[in-house]
């Protein structure tokens, strides 16, 4: 019933027990091995933690630049100032839907009133967080003012009990031959003010 | 046709005077990204200096905020120019009115004009406060206005500075 190289049924339980360790083994060396590799692979992508600090300084002050741009931007309805903030294929995606592309954004833009009723987006705290040399991720807060009618030099500011709302803002920025800009951003509202 | 010609020629030495005696032109495309960074970041300090020091009341380090003719227009139309004239403002006004505070400062958009000048806006919120000693914290009732500042920035031997600053206000609390 044993396999004629085996002179004993212990023998060839020790064999089988040894191949099935040597079998596992491979695949514990193999993980090993596999394990070692990727700090070495991922050491040979270029990441933030290779990125000397003034670099990420660097790009950390154009990257929320890019903030400050779209809040003014947006306010001023400046359509095409805004669209020029996002990459080619560029992504907002905001309670009215998703709008991709500079045409979309501009739309996005004209298709408010104008001139603009006063709106200020007011950037708070800004986290950057570099990728690499060519891509960064980022968080923001911003107090949120809106209105129902423009004010413009001279005349009388609105009167207003409260801020609208505070939003938390999340983007995906790519370095372009144009410098940086927002490939991909998406807000969500945390609280909203009552109205007044 | 030799008129013609001539003021083709005209039309093209005066370009190229122009293009030559303008470099600040393509300044801002040529700046490096470090060169970029720095100089939104040094406008971006200027607008925490300019509120920090009016919070402060420090009225010659309110005013070293601007060039030495820099000009600051308040919301009553009036404009004061020069640093001094902006130092006796600050020194004239009765200690921590609630006027005193120029709230906290939020969005700061840099646009750079050229190596050496750049356009800021700037928002701020003024919180509403009972206006007793600001020492203590005080209950915090609404924001008093937000209002928006437009300033030109240059740089001079000593940093950069404002040259000119104007603001709106586009809210303020109920009277």
């Amino acid at each position: 019933m044993f396999n004629d190289s085996f002179d004993t049924e212990k023998e060839f339980l020790v064999k089988q027990i040894a191949q099935r360790f040597l079998l596992t083994s491979s695949r514990l060396t193999a993980a090993v091995l596999f394990s070692a590799a990727v700090p070495a692979l991922a050491e040979m992508l270029p990441s933030g933690e290779e990125m000397d600090s003034r670099r990420i300084h660097e790009i950390t002050i154009l990257c929320e630049q890019l903030w400050m741009d779209y809040a003014i931007y947006r306010d001023h309805l400046d359509a095409d100032g805004f669209a020029n903030t996002f990459t080619e294929d560029g992504q907002l995606i905001v309670g009215s839907g998703t709008h991709t592309g500079p045409a979309a954004l501009r739309k996005y833009i004209r298709d408010h009133e104008s001139p603009g009723f006063a709106h200020m987006v007011m950037i708070t705290t800004t986290d950057i967080t570099p990728l690499s040399e060519t891509r960064a991720v980022g968080t923001a807060y911003a107090l949120v003012n809106g209105s129902d009618r423009h004010v413009g030099q001279g005349d009388a500011p609105i009167q207003s009990q409260h801020i609208g709302a505070a939003n938390e803002y999340y983007a995906e920025f790519e370095q372009t031959d144009e410098g940086w800009k927002i490939a991909k951003m998406s807000l969500r509202g945390v609280f909203s003010g009552p109205r007044d | 046709m030799r008129i013609r010609a001539n003021v083709n020629k005209s039309l093209w030495v005066a370009l190229l005077a122009l293009l030559a005696f303008s470099p600040s032109l393509f300044a801002v495309e040529e700046m490096s990204q470090e060169g970029l960074a720095n100089m939104i970041a040094d406008c971006k300090q200027l607008e925490y200096d300019y509120a920090t020091y009016r919070v402060k009341g420090d009225a010659q380090a309110f005013a070293n905020v601007f060039t030495e003719e820099g000009e600051w227009g308040r919301s009553n139309g009036r404009v004061l120019v020069g640093r001094a004239a902006i130092a006796d403002y600050i020194n004239a006004l009765p200690a921590r009115e609630p006027d005193a505070n120029p709230g906290l400062t939020t969005t700061v958009k840099v646009t750079p004009i050229d190596s050496s000048n750049a356009n800021t806006v700037s928002y701020a919120l003024m919180p509403a406060s009972s206006g007793a000693d600001l020492d203590d914290p005080v209950y915090l009732r609404r924001f008093h206005i937000a209002s928006e500042s437009r300033s030109v920035c240059t740089l001079t031997d000593s940093g950069w500075k404002i040259a000119k600053r104007e603001y709106s206000t586009l809210f303020t609390e109920p009277e």
